[in-house]
């Protein structure tokens, strides 16, 4: 087991493709950190399933680009435990509308959580994994950073900005064992999923080489092979698990 | 045929370059700077025949509705809107965020917050008129070790930004698109001949390395054919790859 008592940290943690991870990791013995922003129910129902797989799970609430909540999330992990292996920045949101129709705000919100997030959990983790000179840093992406997409200029750029960070991270750290690597998932059975219109999907699924929706345990595997000995020469580049998606 | 321009950043080296050439090509074109001295500085370095043809404005406002009023006064008084460039500087992201990551992380977002809301005032204005171009220059990433300013978070989070805005302008025939500059003759490190060719031995053998002033006219592309194509990622110069 590649993992067996490493800590994660995954933001966006109780739901999709960041429970997804978790649960993924616990399988392997790790400890997983995971940190959500809202759904305390869905907080409970992972710490369960969890802990009946006999896994080790830490939750904390809070925003990712609250700067001051990341930096104690990150001191009381490496306090407790003794070293930050892996982070996994999931966490993000959309707020779709055509860009000659969306508003400041719009905008701003998903920058903000996206990008911002991404940022500060970066910023902070970076730190504690060159103090012990080694890590790896997942950021979770998605085609539409890649492609585009009408009605998410917001999202797009945010996932895009996420893609050049990562490129700018392995840069700057690749030399010191830290693994930087993006994930761009395409159309993932999740709740975001269920939001696209039956017409839209059927024409995805057209350009879609597997023609079928991927799972979030797809992409947790991904993540295992980013996070893992096997991609050590893996820098700044973002892998797509989109089953063949062509645009 | 394009008759009126935006230019948004002119005061960085790219943008003078570019307001040159939409210049030498007749173009009537407002330029918009940062603070009021650079666009007296860049008014007093003109030559008289392009004076009347150029508008100076001072825009370090980032605020939606004085965008928007900032971009539709400026077609009015142009009497239209045909091309909107958004210039941006150089920035060496990699420096930056050495220097001072949480502040870099601020800029980042406050340009490509400013590249959305010029971008989406000059859309709307050619929207409505059914016809126009956006493009949105960018330096190669590549160069980043070429001793190149490298902006890879602006420039991909940019280049998703013209994919999916050219999707949704595609009905008003409105294309948007990004231009890749490659590598240019740099003041500190001028050379002559073959030592100024060889670093960039890596992408092409030994290639013509053009001045900065050179590379603008890589911008004739698109103002020729531009309307045939959007959300497209053109690069300019000797083997700079396409894709970021």
């Amino acid at each position: 087991m590649t993992f067996r008592d490493h800590v994660i940290l995954i933001t966006g943690v109780t739901r999709g493709i960041g429970r997804a991870i978790a649960l993924r990791f616990i399988a392997e013995g790790a400890v997983v950190a995971g940190i959500y922003v809202r759904d305390d129910e869905a907080a409970e129902q992972l710490r369960g399933t969890a802990e009946e797989a006999g896994g080790r799970i830490i939750l904390y609430k809070g925003s990712v680009s609250d700067h001051g909540f990341v930096a104690n999330v990150m001191k009381d992990l490496f306090e407790t435990y003794g070293r930050l292996d892996v982070l996994v920045n999931n966490a993000g949101r959309t707020n779709d509308q055509m860009a000659l129709f969306m508003e400041e705000q719009q905008w701003n919100e998903v920058l903000d959580t996206n990008f911002i997030g991404t940022c500060c959990c970066s910023q902070e983790a970076v730190s504690y994994m060159l103090r012990q000179g080694r890590g790896a840093i997942i950021n979770m992406v998605s085609v539409s950073g890649i492609y585009g997409r009408e009605a998410q200029t917001n999202y797009a750029a945010s996932k895009g900005a996420i893609m050049g960070l990562t490129k700018l991270y392995a840069r700057l750290y690749a030399s010191q064992s830290i693994q930087v690597s993006a994930i761009a998932p395409g159309m993932i059975e999740t709740e975001m999923a269920q939001s696209v219109p039956a017409e839209k999907m059927a024409d995805f699924l057209k350009h879609t080489a597997a023609g079928r929706l991927g799972s979030a345990e797809e992409v947790a595997d991904a993540v295992m092979y980013l996070a893992g000995p096997l991609a050590s020469y893996h820098a700044g580049q973002t892998l797509k698990i989109d089953g063949g998606f062509l645009r | 045929m394009m008759k009126t321009a935006f230019l948004h950043h002119a005061e960085t080296a790219s943008g003078t370059a570019t307001a040159l050439y939409l210049l030498q090509r007749g173009i009537r074109v407002t330029a918009s700077f940062m603070v009021p001295e650079q666009a007296e500085q860049f008014r007093a370095d003109l030559p008289p025949q392009w004076q009347e043809q150029i508008q100076t404005i001072v825009a370090p406002d980032v605020q939606m509705k004085a965008v928007e009023s900032l971009i539709t006064g400026s077609a009015e008084q142009m009497q239209g809107l045909d091309l909107y460039i958004h210039g941006q500087d150089w920035v060496d992201e990699l420096e930056a965020l050495k220097h001072d990551p949480a502040e870099f992380a601020l800029k980042s977002y406050s340009l490509l917050s400013e590249l959305f809301l010029y971008s989406r005032a000059a859309g709307s204005v050619m929207a409505r008129k059914q016809r126009g171009q956006i493009i949105v220059p960018m330096l190669a990433d590549s160069l980043h070790y070429d001793g190149f300013p490298s902006s890879p978070v602006y420039n991909q989070g940019a280049l998703a930004f013209v994919k999916s805005f050219a999707k949704e302008l595609s009905p008003f025939r409105v294309s948007v698109n990004a231009l890749t500059f490659g590598y240019f003759r740099m003041e500190k490190k001028a050379a002559s001949g073959r030592n100024n060719r060889k670093p960039f031995d890596i992408y092409a053998l030994k290639p013509p390395v053009p001045e900065l002033e050179e590379l603008a006219h890589g911008l004739g592309l698109l103002l020729d054919y531009g309307h045939g194509m959007s959300g497209q990622n053109t690069t300019w110069g000797y083997g700079i790859q396409s894709v970021l």
